[in-house]
């Protein structure tokens, strides 16, 4: 593994602790799978699993998703398979990264504790990874590109660089806007690729060169389907969000900028179309309302596209102000409510797929949903203490303090692209940055007190005897 | 506490007052925006029935002698007319996938034979066959309010791929050779 050794002082402060990493990522995955086995799926899990059989129809979703249902029914792992795999990834990359980020084995222990109890805390968490949904998976492959990119400064080695860039490069194809997530990462991977700013030219020049290659096949994923690598047509997989903003639009300014064929050709006032808009998600738009023509899931013929981007040249203060109200329950803001903290079943399905423990499911899907809606267990903290985290860790001069920095980049990136391209407010799609926050908390608090504490003995008079 | 300011301020966006359907004062009226749409062609003649179900689905397909006379004269094709019992009640599903079209529904009834056609044709207003079904559908309403009708299966739904205009329709008697009547509905 170990290809270069010109520079024998590690990179890291700690060590990986595989030991640990693997008895902590098996406890947290049978708590996590045990009682949800083998995962709850909605819709879309079903969709991406029904694809795996049938081939890829639509690049809607990405197609990523299907292939590891694939593999993992391929390996005779069934629908399981890849539910405890995405889990043991999640847990598995950040045990990793944390105990190459903290030197002493206490302060490691004590961030792995502070990084699990956050999914007890912020029962959405909880509730979120006991579904197949591509959030979780997109989150297992960034911890895993952490830990991996980790790994490679510690040994100087590059099979674990390529690893990395491998392992954003999956968690971009399963969702186009992870590439947020390591917004910050990637540069500073290219510009330290061993976490060492004296890298030649060189060094760097291949781990972009990496990265670049990663991103590409991602990219690549979501417009040729396997095994045919046939071309597959364009989605259009923001006309969903331009209605959405239509709805909104027209609800805040009081005037219909909804094109006719979104109500089957019906005339619809405003009043009505604000008795039908909720910021929590569009399709809650589509509910019949009485008295009141139907709104459709449309794209009216390209209609919306055309009419888009004139209302919010014209509306722009409604535009901000929609999507400010999706925003405050994406955040988990709204004063009285959590929207779809997490899924509590298997959805009907012609494949027999059914929950192996249903009363266990039952109990932790009563957890998640009567806990989340409270106030203080929402995911909003962890965004607001992450900074003050980094800030110390800056004001410590810490030598992983870039690090950090780049992973509350990614952060706060994630969530800064939903505010304008969200078309619904589930908690699920914060997943992966409420778990990069959460990260920063436990690791960098850990990272604190280890410095401290090496402080603190490096100045205490020797023991007496 | 700028932090706790600026949650405050998201939190109040959490109900604004915009979204109060009792302060609406605005009216159907089209933006010009949508108006440009709509004078650039793109939007379409707006239906005069709307549909109990409208979904953005391609219309299923017409069963196969149903395709086979579609587009050819019911004059043609059938040139003996007998009375009959029937009605067009509405258009129940409109389908805005590719292809477009209407299921229409409706009840018949032969007095000659006691029965109920067996098929169903949808024709334009230059007696072109537009659409086809089968009765059979349950109506149990039917035999209540005329009991000389003695069959509760006298409902039917015929398919036809578009979603303006007029049709009327037109039952297929036992014999195959025969039609009569049943109605006229504004899509």
């Amino acid at each position: 593994m170990r290809s270069d050794t010109s520079n024998l002082t590690p990179a890291t402060p700690g060590a990986p602790r595989w030991g640990l990493c693997v008895a902590y990522a098996l406890a947290a995955t049978l708590a996590v799978c045990w009682p949800a086995w083998p995962g709850m799926m909605s819709f879309d899990s079903l969709y991406a699993y029904e694809q795996s059989r049938t081939g890829i129809e639509t690049t809607l979703w990405p197609p990523m998703h299907a292939y590891l249902f694939w593999l993992s029914r391929r390996v005779g792992a069934g629908v399981g398979g890849l539910f405890a795999f995405q889990t043991f990834l999640l847990f598995f990359g950040a045990a990793v990264s944390l105990n190459l980020l903290v030197r002493r084995t206490f302060w490691a222990l004590a961030g792995l504790a502070a990084f699990a109890l956050a999914f007890v805390v912020a029962p959405e968490l909880y509730g979120t990874a006991l579904a197949h949904w591509r959030d979780v998976t997109t989150t297992s492959f960034a911890m895993a590109g952490l830990a991996a990119w980790l790994l490679a400064a510690r040994y100087r080695a590059w099979p674990a660089l390529a690893l990395a860039a491998a392992s954003f490069g999956v968690a971009a194809a399963l969702r186009y806007n992870a590439v947020l997530l390591v917004v910050l990462i990637a540069p500073l991977m290219v510009w330290a690729p061993f976490l060492r700013t004296e890298a030649p030219a060189r060094t760097r020049a291949l781990a972009a060169s990496l990265l670049v290659a990663c991103f590409g096949l991602a990219w690549a994923s979501t417009h040729w389907r396997l095994p045919d690598f046939r071309a597959m047509p364009d989605p259009h997989s923001f006309a969903g969000t331009q209605e959405f903003d239509l709805l909104g639009i027209s609800a805040c300014a009081d005037k219909v900028y909804l094109p006719p064929l979104m109500t089957a050709g019906w005339p619809i006032t405003p009043r009505q179309i604000r008795m039908a808009y909720d910021p929590r998600h569009l399709q809650l738009a589509f509910r019949p309302q009485p008295g009141a023509p139907q709104i459709l899931e449309t794209d009216a013929q390209g209609q919306v596209e055309h009419v888009w981007p004139h209302a919010v040249k014209r509306e722009f203060g409604c535009y901000l102000a929609h999507r400010t109200a999706v925003f405050v329950q994406q955040m988990g803001l709204a004063k009285h409510d959590r929207f779809i903290p997490g899924y509590s079943r298997i959805d009907p399905n012609p494949y027999g797929l059914t929950l192996a423990h249903p009363r266990a499911a039952a109990a932790v899907s009563y957890y998640v949903s009567t806990r989340a809606p409270q106030l203080w267990r929402r995911p909003f903290p962890l965004y607001l203490l992450a900074p003050i985290v980094v800030a110390a860790l800056w004001w410590r001069r810490s030598p992983a303090r870039r690090l950090f920095l780049a992973l509350l980049g990614g952060a706060f990136a994630y969530p800064a692209l939903l505010f304008f391209a969200a078309p619904a407010a589930d908690a699920r799609y914060i997943f992966p940055s409420s778990i990069l926050c959460a990260f920063i908390l436990a690791a960098g608090v850990a990272a604190l007190m280890d410095s401290s504490a090496g402080i603190r003995s490096a100045a205490s008079p020797a023991p007496r005897s | 506490m700028a932090a706790g300011l600026a949650l405050a301020a998201l939190a109040a966006c959490d109900d604004p007052a915009w979204r109060n359907p009792a302060t609406s004062k605005g009216t159907a009226e089209l933006t010009p925006e949508v108006n440009d749409a709509a004078v650039a062609g793109l939007v379409k003649l707006r239906p005069q029935n709307q549909a109990k179900f409208t979904v953005v689905k391609p219309m299923p397909p017409l069963p196969d002698w149903g395709q086979a006379v579609l587009g050819k004269s019911l004059k043609g094709l059938f040139p003996s007319r007998a009375p009959c019992i029937g009605n067009v009640d509405a258009v129940r599903t409109r389908y805005l996938g590719v292809p477009e079209g209407v299921t229409v529904v409706g009840w018949a009834w032969d007095p000659q034979t006691k029965a109920a056609p067996p098929r169903v044709l949808l024709v334009d207003d230059s007696f072109l066959i537009r659409g086809a079904g089968v009765t059979g559908a349950l109506r149990p309403g039917v035999p209540k309010a005329r009991p000389d009708i003695t069959s509760p299966n006298v409902g039917w739904e015929a398919l036809a791929p578009r979603v303006v205009g007029s049709l009327d329709a037109w039952g297929v008697l036992a014999d195959g050779k025969t039609v009569c009547r049943l109605g006229h509905i504004a899509l």
